[in-house]
């Protein structure tokens, strides 16, 4: 196994070979380059830079070498991310299938699944998308009420999911459906790993408040899976998606993608350009904004030292995400006092003007994918701090309620 | 002193005219997408006389546009329609006559970008406190806006100085403060029956304080930005020397309360107050736009200090 220094090296040599040419780099603010390109135009730029990763040595690093991976050490990972992150890899596309499944089909997956579907997801090959929110269940996850009924030597779904990220790119999906049909809540669901292209499916695109369309609303009417697609023991369901969730709040909270706020030495710039530096209001508030910049890093390293020591995502995921919401909201909103107009309206072929409203018009959603603040506060009163849970109302047909 | 700050039958009248209109025409997320200011809404305000409410035609006063104002905001109508106010306390009545018409639309602000300058036929110029009638010196150059408004970027050759424009700001920020307090009142009333209607966890979600209390925040904050809309409202009818600041006041407290709406209004929608179909994105994008027109926040901040003596 590489050294650190070594391995630190070869990142270093990697990024500063291809960066330039592939157009990775970051402005002198640290903004990365717009992010405006049709839909197959970023999907082959992802994956034309994870190729590259891979040629060098450099995909999958922690992942077994038995599934593509290059069988180096979590902190090898964390070398290249602290490389990487100097550079804007156009790699947001493959976070939920290589942030979020692949982890699940990792844990969950048989050797057969994790063989045959590891290595090109991990690759890019294979894009991934998951099937979980529902228009009846979102927050309340446990509330899914998509079937999968058992069907011959397989199964038979219907039903709809909605805000799926990706599903017009993906191959495959990772649904969580209620396979038994007297069940309710937590019990009686099964996840299920869903070939996209197969009859009866068809997806929807939903256009957000950004401008842009990259979730979808899919609907399933009598798709037949295989026996082989369940992953993870059938009726458990729920335990194989808190594997998902976890990792979602821990990717989402330790990386920054394009759509978050303008970091804070962005702000001041802009602040010192217009004149409003000397303002004690507004140096309190790019201050403030500094300081909350460092916890939210520092938290996301504590994550990142949790993994590195082998203990499994737990509420401090939800915790990062919570504190990085909060900074870009804070973000936003000083944009606005320091661009004033000029933050709502842009040239259309500038596309770094751009980003101050696509940061306006993004925010909002900060606080609700990936799971809402309120649940993230109510896992971290629960969790972190063992206060009770809210109180139960008792439900419809159920004395006492099962909540 | 007594302050009556309820509107008077006729306002009301005049505000439910409005509603119809814009419930008539379909204001909302569709304005956006197709045509940023569909004719037959703009000249339907102008027969109900909105367009020219202030100016000596056509009679009214602030109250009569605060009342106007919130039932538009309430709606997330669009149009240039503080810069219409404004621009009818500046120009001449014959200056005034297409725009109050409908015929014309008024751009007004500091340059270089300038508000619905891509349609404007008339461009008026606010400086600190002086405004002139002016002119674009090129084709405003069209920039794209959150909002969908038809902004331009262009620089502006003063044709005629249109002297102390104090009051006018005044009155446009009241607009401003009035549109911003309706839209964020109809935020508060849809993501509270929304509260009520969603179930999730068995229960409908206004059952869970995480969600009812913010709600209940932003609706102590909206109504006291809508009282104070129009009280400023009252203070420029009745030419009180007070009402430069009573105006900025106004348009602070909309401002802030307007964006914490939208913001919970989302919050409690979720994903579905996302989508650009959703009940909240074209009124929230609105908002923000809005909240920045005619004149940025320091200046208003800067009024307030003043009337304290600081």
């Amino acid at each position: 196994m590489p050294s650190d220094d070594d391995f630190r090296r070869r990142v270093r040599s990697f990024l500063a070979q291809h960066g330039p040419a592939e157009g990775w780099l970051r402005d002198e603010h640290g903004r990365p380059p717009p992010d405006d390109a049709p839909n197959e135009v970023r999907v082959a730029r992802a994956r034309r830079c994870l190729s590259l990763l891979f040629e060098a040595g450099l995909g999958a690093i922690s992942w077994p070498q038995r599934y593509g991976g290059q069988g180096l050490s979590n902190r090898h990972q964390v070398i290249f991310n602290e490389e990487a992150a100097g550079y804007a890899l156009p790699l947001d596309i493959f976070i939920i299938g290589v942030g979020m499944c692949a982890p699940t089909v990792l844990a969950h997956g048989t050797e057969q699944q994790r063989t045959r579907h590891l290595p090109p997801l991990l690759r890019g090959t294979e894009i991934w998308c998951q099937l979980f929110s529902e228009p009846q269940a979102g927050s309340d996850l446990a509330g899914v009420g998509c079937r999968a009924e058992p069907d011959g030597d397989g199964w038979s779904v219907s039903g709809q999911k909605v805000w799926t990220s990706g599903a017009h790119n993906a191959a495959y999906g990772m649904l969580l459906a209620r396979s038994d049909p007297g069940s309710s809540r937590h019990a009686g669901m099964t996840m299920f790993i869903v070939d996209m292209s197969l009859p009866g499916i068809e997806i929807r695109p939903l256009r957000q408040m950004s401008g842009v369309a990259r979730f979808n609303e899919v609907f399933f009417d009598s798709c037949r899976l295989d026996q082989d697609a369940a992953l993870g023991e059938v009726g458990q369901g729920w335990r194989t998606a808190i594997t998902t969730l976890m990792n979602e709040r821990v990717s989402i909270g330790t990386s920054n993608p394009a759509g978050y706020g303008h970091p804070a030495s962005v702000l001041a710039a802009e602040a010192r350009r217009r004149g409003r530096i000397d303002d004690p209001a507004m140096t309190d508030r790019i201050s403030q904004l500094i300081i909350r910049e460092r916890i939210t890093a520092l938290l996301g390293k504590r994550v990142t030292e949790a993994l590195l020591a082998g203990v499994q995502p737990g509420p401090e995921g939800s915790l990062a995400k919570l504190s990085g919401t909060q900074v870009s909201k804070e973000s936003a909103a000083l944009a606005l006092e320091i661009l004033g107009s000029e933050a709502v309206a842009w040239d259309a072929a500038d596309s770094l003007a751009a980003s101050w409203a696509t940061v306006q018009c993004s925010t909002p959603g900060l606080s609700i994918a990936g799971g809402t603040d309120e649940i993230m506060r109510n896992l971290l009163a629960e969790r972190i701090l063992g206060l009770p849970r809210e109180p139960k109302i008792a439900a419809r047909n159920e004395p006492g309620g099962n909540l | 002193m007594s302050l009556d700050l309820s509107y008077r039958s006729e306002q009301e009248e005049l505000a439910r005219s409005v509603d119809g209109l814009c419930r008539r025409c379909g204001t909302g997320a569709g304005f956006t997408d197709s045509d940023p200011l569909p004719e037959q809404y703009w000249r339907g305000l102008a027969e109900l006389g909105v367009l020219g409410l202030g100016t000596a035609a056509g009679g009214g006063g602030a109250l009569e546009i605060a009342a106007c104002m919130e039932q538009l905001g309430a709606h997330g109508a669009p149009g240039p329609l503080v810069g219409t106010f404004t621009a009818g306390a500046l120009l001449d009545p014959s200056e005034m006559e297409p725009i109050s018409g409908g015929r014309q639309l008024a751009s007004v602000g500091q340059p270089p970008l300038l508000p619905w300058a891509a349609q404007a036929g008339v461009f008026v110029e606010i400086d600190s406190s002086e405004a002139w009638l002016s002119r674009p010196v090129s084709a405003p150059e069209p920039v794209d806006t959150t909002a969908g408004e038809p902004w331009g970027r262009t620089e502006l050759e003063r044709l005629r100085p249109l002297g102390d424009a104090t009051t006018a700001v005044a009155l446009g920020q009241t607009a401003a403060a009035a549109y911003l307090a309706g839209a964020a009142q109809n935020l508060v009333e849809i993501a509270s029956q929304y509260a009520k209607d969603r179930v999730q966890f068995n229960r409908p979600i206004a059952t869970f304080q995480a969600i009812s209390h913010p709600l209940a925040s932003c609706s102590v904050a909206v109504s006291a930005s809508r009282i104070l809309a129009r009280a400023a409202a009252c203070a420029l009818d009745n030419r009180d020397p007070d009402a430069p600041a009573a105006a900025a006041r106004a348009r602070l407290s909309a401002t802030a309360s307007a964006t914490a709406a939208a913001y919970q209004a989302h919050q409690t929608f979720g994903a579905i107050g996302f989508t650009i179909e959703g009940p909240v994105a074209h009124v929230s994008l609105r908002i923000r736009q809005l909240s920045l027109q005619p004149v940025p926040q320091a200046s208003a901040r800067a009024h307030v200090l003043e009337s304290l003596g600081i």
